[in-house]
């Protein structure tokens, strides 16, 4: 794994590599985050396993969002955040110098709270993140994977050239997923994707989350418990910045070790 | 129909024609004699009396006592207006204005007149609550009337005094005799070949600056200072704009010499900060998930801002730098030291030639007239602007409507 040569690499020999442990993705390590003077993300260390959903839940305002979109670097588009720490993906440190930020967003796609095509056909929404990267694929082949991938193949086989807005919330979340597959991603993350939808469009996104990680890692930011309980195998507990509890979702979920991980959870704060 | 809706739609119909009356009083040149504005207030409160006093005796209720109260304040404005000098004269103040009487007695007949068709909706609806809120709603789509009647003045007014003078030759050639014979056929051309040259040059500058100071630079002093900066040029009068063009352009850059390129370069200064800011709002107005939707699919920055955020910006662009052009057509200022001569320029031939544009030869033709007769001519040429400048917006309304984006 670690002998293969990542694109996202610019320069191999100088960058600090580590080795990680089997089945681990991606290692969040001492990582400090501020935006301006407010420090919203503080030493926080977590582990996400490969081919297996972890949960990051918390109250609002906790930094769940925040630390997700630590991982592919997308708070590099804020201008007051200012970061220490390490995020290590196959052992190479994304926030290293010589890390390309654009590549590590391909290699580590996202989905966002509030579905959010763009307002191109539908096809041309699946195809966007090949073209943009200058990926040699068959436009025809790539969409249709990718959308069969995000379960959205049999509702929209008919009209890949219509605008996407034309799709319900749903179905254009699920767009956003399957846009975000065509990439060739390894991590997929998920802010509250289900945030916007209703019961039926967020049962349809929990069972393509399940069928997701037989080839994907998924990391997903939920406020809701039921949600992260139900879809995920690993659960992270974050209160005002901290990671205060870090495990297996049955053993969070029935055994939590903290006082404040069992308040929020039994729903006594939150 | 009961005696006190036949008093509230008579308060109505007087109100309003003498709200009628003053302001079409403001607008004409015609003198207001004293005694109509008395007379016009005395029938407005003698109506607003009879409906009050006929309110309080049927009813014997208090609601009434706006219609009294304003009948009387009419009433003391009548008897005490004859004490008003006229003219009003602020010299003595060291203000060199005389300020006639009559643009005071139209004014007062106006907002009287609407303040009392407004009342006229209480007595109407019983006095309830029904009344004030259906007259707040009358009025205020009355007072919209009122400032688009102007606009439908002017353009009523030079399209019939200028339609005369549109003949096939006035359209095809070029000036004869200062103006008296021929056409303007080659300012025609070169107005339209200098808004033409202008939008080449002000499109990619003020999109520029504004993509910059919309996707790539941090909010800080230096933003606020090129915002100052953008707003302070839009807020500079054209003939600075028509002097800084001569100074610079003509005599510093094209050796003294008049020329297309001048014009355009100076209309394009004055039309750089309406497209800057119409196209600032129109990249704001792209929703930022989307700019987060590219780069988080691998997307660079410009990559980014070139497939995700000018697409659906483009029609708001595309309008502000329309309806900047749509002024620059109009202008005179900016182009009478840089650009124009009134006859002989002939068709543009070169960027380094002089031209003759319409503005101009309307202000020329202007000044002639009681010398030569060119009134005809002269508002032929303004209703050809006019049609120019109505054009040019209408193309930006067509635009807009046609390529509007939903996100």
């Amino acid at each position: 794994m670690l002998a293969k040569i990542r694109e996202f690499i610019k320069d191999e020999t100088k960058c600090e590599r580590i080795d990680l442990p089997e089945n681990t993705k991606m290692r969040v390590q001492d990582f400090d985050l501020w935006y301006d003077d407010t420090q919203a993300l503080k030493s926080v260390d977590m582990d996400v396993e490969e081919y297996k959903v972890t949960a990051i839940i918390g109250p609002s305002g906790c930094g769940k969002s925040t630390l997700i979109r630590s991982l592919n670097r997308m708070n590099d588009t804020i201008p007051s955040v200012r970061t220490e720490g390490k995020v290590w993906l196959d052992g190479y440190n994304v926030y290293d110098e010589v890390t390309d930020c654009v590549d590590i967003r391909r290699k580590v796609g996202m989905v966002f709270q509030k579905p959010n095509p763009f307002p191109f056909s539908i096809e041309d929404n699946v195809f966007y993140g090949c073209e943009v990267n200058g990926m040699d694929m068959d436009k025809e082949k790539t969409v249709k994977k990718c959308l069969k991938d995000a379960a959205l193949w049999e509702e929209v086989n008919d009209r890949l050239d219509e605008n996407a807005l034309s799709l319900s919330g749903g179905q254009q979340q699920r767009l956003c997923i399957a846009r975000a597959l065509a990439t060739e991603p390894e991590v997929i993350l998920m802010d509250e994707p289900c945030s916007a939808l209703d019961p039926i469009a967020t049962a349809k996104i929990e069972d393509l989350i399940d069928e997701l990680k037989n080839h994907y890692t998924v990391v997903i930011v939920t406020h809701n418990m039921q949600q992260a309980a139900r879809v995920s195998d690993y659960t992270a507990y974050m209160y005002l910045g901290e990671l205060i509890e870090f495990g297996d979702t049955t053993q969070i979920f029935e055994n939590p070790q903290e006082n404040s991980t069992e308040k929020y959870i039994t729903g006594r704060f939150g | 129909m009961s005696l006190r809706k036949v008093l509230a739609l008579w308060i109505f119909i007087i109100s309003i024609s003498v709200a009628i009356y003053g302001f079409w009083n403001i607008y004409s040149i015609s003198e207001v004699e004293y005694w109509t504005m008395v007379a016009s207030l005395f029938l407005i409160s003698s109506a607003c009396y009879a409906s009050g006093i006929h309110h309080h005796i049927i009813s014997k209720g208090q609601k009434g006592l706006p219609m009294l109260v304003y009948g009387t304040l009419l009433l003391s404005v009548a008897a005490f207006s004859m004490y008003l000098p006229t003219p009003i004269d602020l010299r003595p103040w060291d203000i060199y204005v005389r300020i006639p009487n009559r643009f005071f007695f139209s004014l007062f007949m106006l907002l009287s007149g609407l303040f009392g068709a407004y009342l006229s909706f209480r007595p109407y609806y019983d006095y309830k609550k029904e009344g004030a809120q259906v007259g707040a709603y009358y009025i205020f789509h009355l007072t919209l009337l009122f400032t688009l009647l102007p606009l439908f003045l002017v353009i009523f007014n030079i399209i019939t005094r200028g339609i005369g003078g549109i003949t096939w030759e006035f359209l095809t050639k070029d000036i004869v005799r200062m103006g008296e014979e021929g056409g303007v056929f080659p300012a025609i051309l070169g107005t339209l070949a200098m808004v033409s040259l202008t939008a080449v040059i002000v499109l990619p500058l003020g999109v520029g600056t504004a993509i910059y100071l919309s996707e790539y630079a941090k909010k800080g002093l230096a933003v606020r200072v090129i915002r100052t900066a953008v707003n302070i040029l839009q807020g500079t009068p054209s003939i600075v704009h028509g002097l800084f063009g001569y100074a610079f352009f003509v005599l510093f850059l094209f050796d003294g010499r008049k020329c297309l390129l001048a014009g355009s370069l100076t209309l394009a200064i004055l039309t750089l900060p309406i497209v800057t800011r119409s196209a600032e709002e129109a990249l704001n107005a792209v929703p930022s998930e989307l700019r987060d939707a590219s780069l988080a699919l691998g997307a660079t920055k410009w990559e980014t801002i070139k497939n995700v955020v000018l697409p659906p910006s483009l029609p708001g662009i595309l309008t502000g730098t329309v309806l900047g052009l749509g002024r620059a057509a109009g202008e005179t200022a900016p182009i009478m030291f840089t650009a124009v001569y009134f006859s002989g320029a002939g068709t543009p031939s070169s960027l380094f030639r002089p031209i003759q544009a319409l503005p101009y030869h309307l202000l020329s033709l202007y000044r002639l007239i009681g010398y030569r007769d060119v009134e005809q001519q002269a508002w032929a040429t303004a209703l050809l602007l006019l049609l120019i400048v109505l054009g040019i917006n209408f193309t930006a309304i067509i635009v807009r409507e046609k390529y509007r984006q939903r996100f």
